[in-house]
């Protein structure tokens, strides 16, 4: 029996009727059609459906879109404005830190969670909050390069 | 995922009567990130799950006299970065960190880890070694679970059909003791361990005998193992060097670990071996620096 | 994967075999049985279920005699299915009985089982612990019923 699903994304308060076993991920990509956020393993595991729910990044393939009700989520296409890039998309291009670019929605999300939380993080912090966030294309160094490279001067 | 509806309790109660009600068709849940793995999985088809997170006070960390009394909805992250832990009981937020992600800890609770009995769970051999309580409400009342009782099986709990975890209590380690939780992975995080060891260690007085220790493993056998043996061998005596290598070398005697992808049992009982030594060696450390 | 070993029952070897044999009465030796339905004298319908923390399954099994060579060795092949599950099993079990006394009898047994389908995603390595522990509790039983019990445990 579908429920009523009130959230905010990017801002946008959205109303929607949605089955309790539809997960968050699915809600974004298939319902609101913000196809930024990716399905990579559905498990948990490789991070590229990480949004930012409520402040906290979280992985939207194990979460009950029903739970995200009254909530706000950020998602990867929430950070640019218009064609203008946020400044981590940016570092992260400048950088080399895209090659496929599945992981990467996902790995900016989970930056952007920490930056807001700690402008100014150490290299650990860095790694321990992309620990998980898996990369199989460019082993990581250039993605914690552009993380450490943007000092959250512009906040949101 | 086969279809299912969500019901709100409001209380424990109703909760419990809806466990009743329902029986195994009925699953509640916080975080609910073990539950929808499980699911998406196929591996459990619950027609009714209960969310748990519309319950008042199952939300919190508190500091009582001796000790701190966490809720059951209280998040890992939350208790990895609560003040209170981190000035407490250091270790706990130091065993919080190693489990999962980020990601994860922001939505899953503490309470979910040890009703998942995962036989590689961090928090259940700490939470042995610390001597935290349990506390679980049911349609029967209320009682209190010390956590070596807690585990049963591989994914099994004490736990009865209408029963819920409600609180997790850590008493505060006193003068002279330290506790250190190590955990030995494949990769440098993410990973469930192919050994834990929680040690907590008491001393009599700094550079005292020790007066009581507990050591206990997680991720080697279906459920947390204490390892009585050795702590007799440490209980009462003066600890030095050689004797916790002495000790060490027995450790992996009084277990026999399971043989799984991570790992098989000959290379569990060698990490066994290396990391009781460790833990026993930084424990000793922290009680005679007074560091929890 | 294959669960073997060997165990001694109280019973001489013709009894041993008898029991055996008699798949109603090794029904009553699985902790996980539920049903049983004779189809004919070489083949059996079983449903037997187990749980696992929160994981149940229910497999419906049809089993048969591969191979019957009284008293000595006897083959069963069978397949399972947990359709909730999406799981399946193949399982070849063969059992070879040797006399150790007048009144013992030593078993062997050797199973290989293969285990398709979601339950295999699971981990194989708890499905070999769970199983072997089952397998102990199956050989308890056996040695309690076939008659008396003084058999060593392997």
């Amino acid at each position: 029996m579908k429920r009523q699903l009130e959230l905010k994304v990017n801002g946008l308060g959205y109303s929607l009727e949605v089955d309790p076993h539809r997960t968050l991920l699915e809600v974004i990509r298939d319902d609101l059609g913000l196809t930024g956020t990716k399905l990579g393993c559905g498990g948990g595991e490789c991070g590229a459906c990480t949004v930012i729910l409520d402040g906290k990044a979280v992985k939207s393939c194990l979460m009950l879109a029903l739970d995200a009700r009254g909530k706000e989520v950020w998602t990867i296409e929430g950070l640019s404005r218009g064609q203008a890039l946020h400044l981590l998309q940016q570092a992260f291009v400048e950088r080399g830190a895209i090659q496929c670019g599945f992981c990467t929605s996902g790995m900016i999300m989970a930056s952007k969670a920490l930056l807001d939380e700690n402008p100014r993080p150490s290299e650990q912090e860095v790694k321990d909050s992309l620990a998980g966030n898996l990369c199989r294309c460019t082993g990581y160094v250039k993605i914690i390069e552009a993380v450490l490279s943007v000092t959250n001067t512009e906040k949101r | 995922m086969k279809r299912f509806e969500i019901l709100d309790p409001n209380s424990i109660e109703e909760t419990c009567e809806l466990l009743a009600r329902y029986g195994e068709e009925a699953k509640v849940y916080a975080g609910g990130t073990a539950l929808v793995k499980l699911m998406k999985k196929r591996l459990v088809h619950p027609s009714f799950l209960l969310d748990l997170k519309g319950i008042q006070g199952l939300h919190f960390i508190r500091e009582e006299e001796d000790r701190l009394t966490i809720g059951a909805l209280s998040t890992l992250r939350e208790i990895e970065t609560s003040p209170l832990v981190r000035q407490r009981i250091g270790v706990l937020g130091e065993m919080i960190h190693t489990i999962g992600s980020v990601q994860i800890r922001n939505v899953g609770t503490l309470a979910g880890n040890l009703c998942l009995a995962d036989p590689a769970s961090d928090p259940a051999p700490l939470l042995i070694a610390l001597r935290a309580n349990l506390k679980v409400a049911g349609s029967g009342g209320k009682r209190t679970i010390p956590p070596e009782e807690f585990f049963s099986d591989f994914y099994e709990t004490a736990l009865l059909p209408e029963e819920i975890l409600e609180a997790i209590e850590i008493p505060f380690l006193p003068q002279h003791s330290g506790a250190v939780y190590l955990k030995h992975t494949m990769r440098e995080a993410f990973d469930l361990g192919v050994v834990g060891v929680a040690v907590r260690l008491d001393l009599e007085r700094k550079d005292g005998m020790c007066s009581d220790v507990r050591i206990v493993l997680g991720g080697v056998t279906s459920t947390p193992a204490r390892l009585q043996k050795v702590e007799a061998l440490l209980k009462g005596k003066w600890i030095d060097e050689s004797l916790i290598a002495r000790v060490a070398m027995t450790a992996s005697g009084e277990v026999d670990p399971i043989q799984d992808v991570r790992a098989s049992a000959e290379y569990r009982r060698e990490m066994i071996e290396v990391f009781v030594e460790r833990g026993i060696k930084n424990a000793l450390e922290r009680a005679k620096g007074g560091v929890s | 994967m294959i669960i073997d070993g060997e165990f001694r029952v109280d019973a001489p070897i013709q009894q041993a075999w008898d029991f055996l044999t008699d798949m109603q009465k090794v029904a009553s030796c699985v902790p996980s049985f539920e049903k049983i339905e004779v189809l004919n004298d070489q083949s059996f319908a079983i449903t037997v279920s187990q749980k696992v923390g929160p994981i149940a399954v229910t497999f419906e099994t049809q089993t048969h005699f591969t191979e019957v060579i009284p008293p000595n060795r006897l083959v069963a092949s069978g397949r399972g299915k947990d359709t909730k599950m999406g799981s399946s099993f193949e399982l070849t079990n063969e059992i070879d009985l040797l006399p150790v006394s007048e009144k013992e009898t030593l078993v062997r047994y050797k199973a290989d089982v293969k285990i398709n389908g979601r339950l295999a995603s699971v981990g194989k390595s708890l499905i070999k612990i769970v199983a072997k522990r089952e397998v102990g509790k199956v050989v308890e039983l056996i040695q309690e019923k076939i008659g008396g019990f003084s058999g060593e445990k392997v």
